[in-house]
């Protein structure tokens, strides 16, 4: 009765056991499986077949390895159980009934009989799926990270060689802008943006007396210590503006030198960077002009003493007192004269371009009447315009013009080579109209024609000197050309103006002012 | 349908079975058909034979049930889904993998030798009726023999028990070929029971 008893409570401590343990392990969320230690799943709770899918009757009786992706690796890990009692955290790919990989860390411990004999072991799964997604996000980010700072380490290694490169370009490239502008006969100051100096040639610091260092970084204004800067400075009118004027300097130390100035913007693409000064030597050309000049008005004089006395030889034994001639050879004598006369004309213009160049072309300034002077001027060239049938008509003003201050002879040169232009490139019977016309400040000359007008493309070389426009030698083969430089140079050096306007074929209107104050 | 000549045949039959038998039917049946398809099962012995074999909680794994019984639930296990011989090896080789009774009692499968020495110890506190025996376990020459004698039974335990006894060896020797012969069965005129396995 005793041992039924006895048995009885055993068989309930049993199926109490039993109970316990497949309630446990229904609720155990961690997987775990028993092995025998030959390594064949044995026992299995629910979360192991959550996780991989098998039932009991696929899984137990399996080997253990069965249900890794590495078999060898699977196998070696229970072996190790196996040998040391206790592995943890031993990572995994598990291989579910569905065939997908899961990353899994199982930790396995042997089981012992009381005796102490190794009776298998038990391996406990955790799922490191999200642990593993986290690590390979972070790995990934890690990655693309590095990658992205390799990336941008490359590409600013690249920029900075580029850089350098660049550097080094700028650097060649300044060297041989310096060198350029260094070598150039030319002076040249370079002002920056704020007008500051940041270069200066060799030429320039000869022609200025100064050294680059003395006066770099520094705006001109502020700079008092070299006369020749100084007179530059004045020049340009006390200020560095890109005008496209050019100025004309004379330094007169330590020797007199004659510059052409210029300013000119530095671009540097499409933008403008600074100014530059540039003082071309124009000592040489001014010193052979000066020569030139005193030539010809040597040459002039000397030539224009028997000349004279040809003329009035030649006059005398035309008007028979010397004794009569024969009506031929009046003829030739005539010839003789008017060539004579011709000589003295160009002569009488050569030396007045000296005078301009010399800068001497007025120097007799008297109040006179610009009336008179033109009523002179057209009574002694009526003659002329009798012989081509050329109406002379001179508009006088309703009240005679005030008297100005002027080289009346000068002006009788501007007035005479202006009407007789008007004659000579007339057609004949055709009118020349002379009109004065004053207000307060100027009185204006209009001399107008109904001649042959000048070609438009040669309208801005009217008043150079020399020059003869095309129909104008057609017409009319006599002339110097230097009529209009003079009378152009005439009017200047009287503070005035003078213009034109024309029509080939229609006639021409010169029109010159001159101030009365 | 089931013969009511074989079922009172059955009811004749002497002999207990532990309950852990009924626990393991009922966890093959409910894998395979639900617990709707394992309800109608229990409703059907009972009306066809008036025996009340359960399948629930109310089983005591270690309690002792008729022999019969365990019979009879095989049978109407099969009749009822039709199943062949075949499936009923299945359920004799899912049994040992369900039973907790077979996990405790066979301590461990730590060896074959092990395993198949307590056989008989394990067959006693299974079945009170019938006697099992290793003769031969030969690890080296993988063949392990095992006798069932004096047990009075139904044809269907054979392919069950081939199961099982394949499922056990199974449990105890890492291999992937196991082969069970029943070379010897009382119901083709032996004198007892006799399974043959073999592995590589």
């Amino acid at each position: 009765m005793k041992e039924n008893n006895t048995l009885k409570n055993h068989q309930n401590d049993l199926e109490n056991l039993e109970r316990y343990i497949e309630e446990f392990s229904i609720f155990l969320p961690l997987p775990i499986c028993t092995a025998s230690p030959l390594g064949i799943v044995i026992d299995a709770n629910q979360a192991i077949r959550d996780l991989t899918g098998y039932s009991d009757s696929e899984f137990i009786g399996e080997d253990i390895e069965f249900l890794f992706k590495d078999k060898k690796l699977a196998k070696s890990f229970f072996d190790q159980i196996i040998k040391n009692g206790l592995i943890k955290n031993q990572e995994l790919i598990l291989v579910d009934k569905y065939k997908k990989d899961i990353p899994i860390s199982a930790s396995g411990a042997t089981r012992k009989d009381v005796e102490g004999n190794i009776v298998g072991c038990f391996l406990a799964i955790s799922d490191i799926t999200e642990i593993k997604k986290f690590q390979e996000n972070l790995e990934e980010k890690v990655e693309e990270r590095t990658y992205e700072l390799e990336t941008a380490k490359k590409a600013l290694t690249n920029m900075l060689e580029d850089a350098e490169e660049s550097r080094k370009r700028i650097e060649e490239e300044e060297n041989k802008t310096r060198a350029t502008l260094v070598s150039l006969t030319d002076g040249l100051i370079v002002f920056d943006k704020n007008k500051r100096i940041t270069l200066v040639n060799p030429q320039a610091e000869s022609v200025l007396g100064l050294k680059e260092n003395q006066v770099l970084n520094r705006e001109i204004s502020t700079i008092s210590e070299f006369p020749n800067l100084i007179e530059l400075y004045r020049i340009l009118g006390k200020k560095i503006e890109w005008t496209g004027q050019r100025y004309e300097l004379i330094f007169k130390k330590p020797i007199t030198r004659y510059s052409q100035v210029s300013i000119a913007p530095v671009v540097v693409d499409k933008e403008t960077i600074g100014l530059m000064v540039i003082m071309h030597d124009i000592t040489r050309e001014r010193e052979i002009e000066r020569l030139k000049t005193e030539f010809v008005s040597i040459a002039a004089h000397q030539l224009r003493t028997p000349l004279s006395a040809i003329k009035w030889t030649l006059k005398m034994l035309i008007d028979g007192d010397i004794g009569s001639l024969t009506p031929e050879q009046i003829e030739f004598l005539m010839k003789g004269y008017q060539s004579n006369e011709r000589m003295i004309i160009l002569i009488n213009d050569l030396l007045n371009v000296a005078r301009i160049e010399e800068g001497k072309i007025i120097y007799d300034l008297l109040y006179s009447s610009l009336e008179k002077i033109i009523e002179e001027i057209i009574d002694r060239l009526l003659p002329v315009a009798k012989n081509k049938n050329i109406k002379l008509i001179f508009n006088k003003p309703q009240k005679p013009s005030p008297k100005i201050k002027i080289d009346k002879e000068k002006i009788g040169i501007v007035v005479q080579n202006l009407i007789d232009n008007a004659i000579r490139f007339n057609e004949v019977n055709g009118v020349v109209t002379v009109s004065i016309n004053y207000d307060k400040i100027n009185i204006e000359v209009t001399v107008e024609d109904d001649g042959i007008g000048i070609p438009k493309e040669q309208q801005k070389r009217i008043f150079s000197k020399f020059f003869r426009a095309d129909n104008a030698l057609k017409f009319e083969t006599e002339g110097t050309g230097l009529g209009l430089f003079i009378t152009k140079n005439i009017i200047e050096a009287h503070k005035g103006k003078i213009s034109f306007k024309t029509k080939k074929g229609k006639g021409t209107i010169f029109k010159f002012t001159l101030p009365i104050k | 349908m089931l013969n009511k000549k074989e079922i009172e045949d059955v009811l004749k039959l002497k002999g207990d079975v532990r309950g852990a038998v009924f626990k393991t039917d009922a966890r093959y049946v409910l894998e395979k058909k639900g617990e709707e398809e394992l309800k109608k099962i229990e409703t059907r012995i009972f009306k066809e034979t008036g025996e009340p074999v359960k399948y629930g909680k109310e089983v005591i794994s270690t309690n002792w049930y008729p022999l019969s019984w365990r019979i009879l639930s095989l049978l109407f296990i099969k009749d009822t889904f039709k199943w062949d011989d075949e499936e009923i090896f299945k359920m004799g080789l899912t049994a040992p993998k369900y039973s907790f009774i077979v996990k405790t009692l066979l301590s461990y499968f730590v060896s074959l030798e092990k395993t198949f020495a307590e056989s008989t110890k394990y067959w006693r506190e299974h079945y009170s009726t019938g006697e099992l025996f290793s003769p031969t376990i030969d690890v080296k020459g993988k063949l392990l023999v095992i006798q069932l004698k004096d047990f009075e039974s139904h044809p269907i335990l054979c392919p069950y028990f081939k199961g099982f006894f394949k499922s056990i060896a199974n449990l105890s020797v890492r291999t992937k070929k196991m082969n069970i012969e029943e070379d010897k069965c009382v119901f083709r005129g032996d004198e007892y029971h006799q399974f043959v396995i073999t592995w590589e």
